[in-house]
């Protein structure tokens, strides 16, 4: 046996060592919550010790994915009295998501970041957007000088204005930033968090180039009438306190097919979503056709959101 | 021959220029402008019981809140509007088209933007991006006989900007 051989197999010895230790101190704390779940009275309080030793949402068997999708129903049930229903629709073979977004047509009237608070059930309070709609100076596309405070009537004659959310990025930063792998570009390009793996080091945010990712620095607060009840496991369900989240292109429409919530409620029809994979989907007439402008283009993280003229 | 000939070239002369352009794709159904329009059927409702009336002058008692500043050509009604058959709109060849076809009416100067629409690129597309989505016509957003763009308020600005603005001023 060479010396290389003998190396590899020290090692993976190690690692399955670690591997046998690390499952069997699960075990122990496996069966120590599970005497004290016996222990307390109501499910409910069991439910702690369960969403503690949740698995990461890649390694969860569909049965195990049924389970929690279950237990965080009844906790919604518990905490607001609403009936949600989680989901987990999963990206469609052959769809890459794109977002294109007229930059002459926005009128900058905020529409669109309110549909996507009541559609993605962010915090009213504090408030919490996914979009942030920058007001800029006719002529420069100098982002640090516009102004994201306006208010009153729009369009004005010395401005236009630029929305911007989550880019999707094909290199994203925020993914390769993150220490525990709570968030990932799945296949279709949507670029995702997982709540319940997620520590909040905000690392992520930090590294956004787009200042694109929200944290709950507190209780994320939603009135139980205003409860979207249709809830993707990875994007809208009711975040806790100490996590990140942001735009998903509203997954759980989009992957049944429908459109964004922002672009439903935009008036101006200055977003455009679609499949960039076909060849006739509006955001591929849109990159063939128009003058498209890339937000930071020179940070290198190739999103998938293109800025058009027209 | 030469009589099929003309025959054939007469039927495309009466084939209205709109024609041309392609239409939107199939994946898309245009909304229908009718069911929208508070006056329609314009004909049922008053127009069969007056005489077409084409002369151009100020008009008093009713449509007197349309103030037509659309371009420097569009200057009466009977430019679109077919003056013996208020229900249709009138192309430049002369040929009738309905409300839900008032696309076509502003492709004939609108050439570049009803290319984009037909594509998708401009106007409003909603519903999915899969199967058959809804495109608004052009007259859904645009008021024909106004078109100038209008201001309206914006949604006030999350309490989160406001702060930052706050946190900025401190600096």
């Amino acid at each position: 046996m060479t010396e290389d051989h003998q190396n590899h197999d020290e090692r993976e010895a190690v690692v399955e060592g670690v591997g046998k230790a690390q499952a069997s101190r699960r075990r122990f704390l496996q069966v120590l919550g599970a005497a004290t779940a016996t222990a307390a009275t109501s499910q409910a309080d069991a439910a702690p010790w369960e969403d503690f030793f949740q698995q990461h949402y890649k390694r969860l068997t569909d049965d195990e994915k049924r389970q929690i999708f279950a237990r965080l129903e009844a906790q919604v049930q518990d905490k607001y009295g609403v009936a949600v229903r989680i989901s987990d629709p999963k990206p469609i073979d052959g769809v890459e998501f794109a977002y294109a977004l007229n930059l002459q047509a926005c009128v900058g009237c905020r529409r669109c970041e309110y549909a996507c608070a009541q559609e993605n059930n962010t915090s009213r309070s504090p408030e919490l957007h996914y979009i942030r709609v920058l007001q800029m100076d006719k002529g420069s596309l100098d982002v640090e000088r516009s102004n994201t405070t306006y208010e009153g009537a729009v369009p004005t004659a010395e401005h236009y204005y630029q929305p911007v959310q989550c880019h999707q990025c094909r290199d994203a930063p925020c993914v390769r930033a993150c220490p525990v792998n709570a968030t990932w570009a799945e296949p279709d390009g949507i670029v995702v968090v997982d709540y319940n793996w997620c520590i909040g080091c905000r690392y992520c945010e930090a590294a956004c180039p787009y200042f694109a990712r929200r944290f709950n620095y507190e209780e994320p607060t939603v009135r139980p009438s205003e409860i979207n009840p249709d809830q993707g496991y990875l994007s809208n369900r009711l975040r806790p306190r100490g996590v990140m989240e942001k735009c998903t292109y509203c997954l759980h429409r989009t992957r049944k097919g429908l459109m964004p919530a922002c672009l439903e409620a935009c008036p101006t029809g200055s977003r455009k979503f679609g499949n960039l994979l076909d060849p006739n989907s509006e955001v591929r007439q849109v990159i063939e056709t128009k003058r498209v402008y890339i937000l930071h283009e020179d940070a290198g993280t190739n999103p998938r959101f293109y800025y058009y003229f027209g | 021959m030469l009589l099929v000939f003309a025959a054939a070239s007469g039927c495309r002369r009466a084939e209205p220029r709109a024609r041309r352009v392609p239409p939107p794709s199939a994946t898309v159904t245009i909304v229908p402008r009718t069911p929208s329009i508070a006056t329609y059927s314009c004909m049922e409702r008053c127009h069969a019981r007056l005489a077409p009336n084409p002369t151009r002058r100020e008009l008093v008692g009713f449509h007197t809140d349309k103030r037509l500043a659309h371009g420097t050509t569009l200057t009466w009604c009977t430019f679109c509007h077919q003056v013996d058959n208020l229900d249709r709109l009138r192309l430049i060849d002369g040929s009738q088209v309905s409300f839900d076809d008032g696309h076509r009416v502003c492709s004939q100067c609108h050439a570049e933007r009803y290319r984009d629409w037909t594509r998708g690129i401009h106007g409003v597309t909603t519903g999915s991006w899969r199967d058959v989505g809804e495109r608004r016509s052009c007259l859904a957003c645009h008021n024909p006989h106004d078109p100038h763009r209008t201001q309206f308020n914006a949604l006030p600005p999350p309490s989160r900007e406001r702060g930052r603005e706050q946190e900025q001023h401190h600096d």
